[in-house]
């Protein structure tokens, strides 16, 4: 076996030498005297009981993470821009399907509310350090 | 799929298999959507995504309820209607619950099904039996959702005769009926006088465990009289009273009416009546 390239979960180092030992062994030696059904059903259990570790190990790194996705929070804009400027490339966001957008109307939204939505436009990387207009 | 299918798949991707594991700040991380709390003007939430990655900005509420549902919807938008813009949830529950927007529609549904799966709900509402709001509260705590969303999701999982409805003192507001009730069965637009809601929402007289009714109480067909249905109010938002009513098992079984709702029927075919 080949040493992996980046870390690995200890989990998946574990199934891949399973399924490597198993892959190597005969039918006989893997039925090993038991039913076949018998195999395949405890198989199954122990991929069903991985898959639902792995799934909630999966849950586990994405709480731990919320925290530190929470500090970058305050990142805001570079060079300030006006509320009809930040309504523009709002419009602009609103037609384009790269973009996602639930929100007042554009003309019932107040400029510190346009302001607030184009700051996290810009927290996802839609535009370059304050650009306006074009959200490209 | 369906998007109750998706919200579900989503939970069982992570492996959930407990109420208290659905923490949809978490889940919705896993899907790249940031959730993030602020006021907003005139919205529940707000969801703002570029590519693959979205921020979802729920107005703090008191109900922790309330708030997990606005994310379990807009992370409904989110897995469901990428790429698309549209208006937001509004801040009055009464007009989301009336709303007819496909698109909110399915994000609600995606939001019941994130928060209360099949595969855990079923069990727990089998296990009360015929559960009334006072059982209905429990499994919200259980849940961590509102005892409201917790109604609703009672009537959709259609396995047991219900209809929950909410009526004001001018008439109906909405209702939720279980897909297995026959639709010939249709609710009063008014409050009848000798319903416990007319007396609650009226004379402010609270009766505290579900009761009896003869079925003309609560629906507007000739022979509602002849069956019997189960009671239970509580107080909604002002002015306004929620209504659980469980079915007779025989009327699960009653014909078609024809002479009852808006739809008229003649020799030559049926009609919808002009108020």
């Amino acid at each position: 076996m080949t040493a992996p390239e980046k870390p690995q979960d200890d989990l998946a180092i574990l199934l891949d030498a399973f399924l490597g030992e198993l892959t190597a062994m005969t039918d006989q030696q893997v039925l090993d005297g038991e039913d076949s059904a018998a195999v395949q059903a405890k198989g199954l259990a122990m991929l069903s009981i991985a898959k639902q570790e792995a799934a909630r190990r999966r849950l586990g790194t994405a709480k731990a993470s919320l925290a530190m996705a929470r500090a970058d929070a305050n990142l805001g804009e570079d060079k300030p821009v006006t509320g009809e400027q930040a309504k523009a490339v709002l419009r602009e966001a609103a037609n384009s399907d790269k973009y996602t957008l639930a929100a007042r109307q554009l003309d019932e939204l107040s400029d510190e509310a346009a302001l607030g939505l184009y700051r996290k436009l810009i927290r996802l990387g839609a535009l370059p350090g304050g650009e306006s207009g074009d959200p490209q | 799929m369906s998007p109750g299918q998706v919200a579900e798949a989503r939970i069982a991707d992570l492996g959930i298999t407990d109420p208290r594991d659905i923490d949809v700040e978490a889940i919705a991380f896993d899907a790249k959507m940031i959730v993030e709390y602020e006021d907003l003007e005139g919205c529940e939430a707000t969801l703002v995504g570029v590519a693959d990655r979205a921020i979802a900005t729920i107005r703090p509420s008191r109900v922790r309820g309330r708030e997990r549902f606005s994310i379990g919807h807009e992370l409904g938008h989110w897995d469901l209607h990428r790429g698309k813009s549209f208006s937001c949830r509004v801040d009055d529950p009464d007009s989301n619950l009336k709303s007819d927007k496909p698109r909110e529609k399915e994000a609600d549904e995606y939001a019941a099904h994130l928060l209360m799966p099949s595969s855990l709900f079923n069990p727990a509402v089998k296990s009360l039996g015929k559960p009334g709001f006072r059982e209905l509260d429990v499994l919200a705590t259980q849940f961590e959702t509102s005892l409201l969303a917790t109604s609703i999701r009672l009537a959709d999982i259609d396995t047991l005769p219900v209809v929950l409805a909410c009526y004001s003192e001018s008439g109906h507001r909405w209702s939720k009926v279980a897909a297995h009730v026959p639709r010939r069965w249709w609710l009063r637009s008014k409050l009848d006088e000798n319903s416990f809601a007319y007396s609650f929402l009226v004379n402010d007289t609270r009766t505290n465990s579900a009761s009896k009714q003869p079925g003309e109480v609560w629906f507007e067909n000739d022979d509602a009289e002849h069956y019997e249905v189960t009671e239970e109010c509580m107080p909604g938002k002002s002015g306004e009273v929620l209504v659980l009513l469980y079915l007779s098992s025989s009327m699960l079984n009653a014909r078609f009416d024809p002479n009852v709702g808006v739809r008229r029927y003649n020799e030559t075919g049926s009609y919808v009546k002009r108020k």
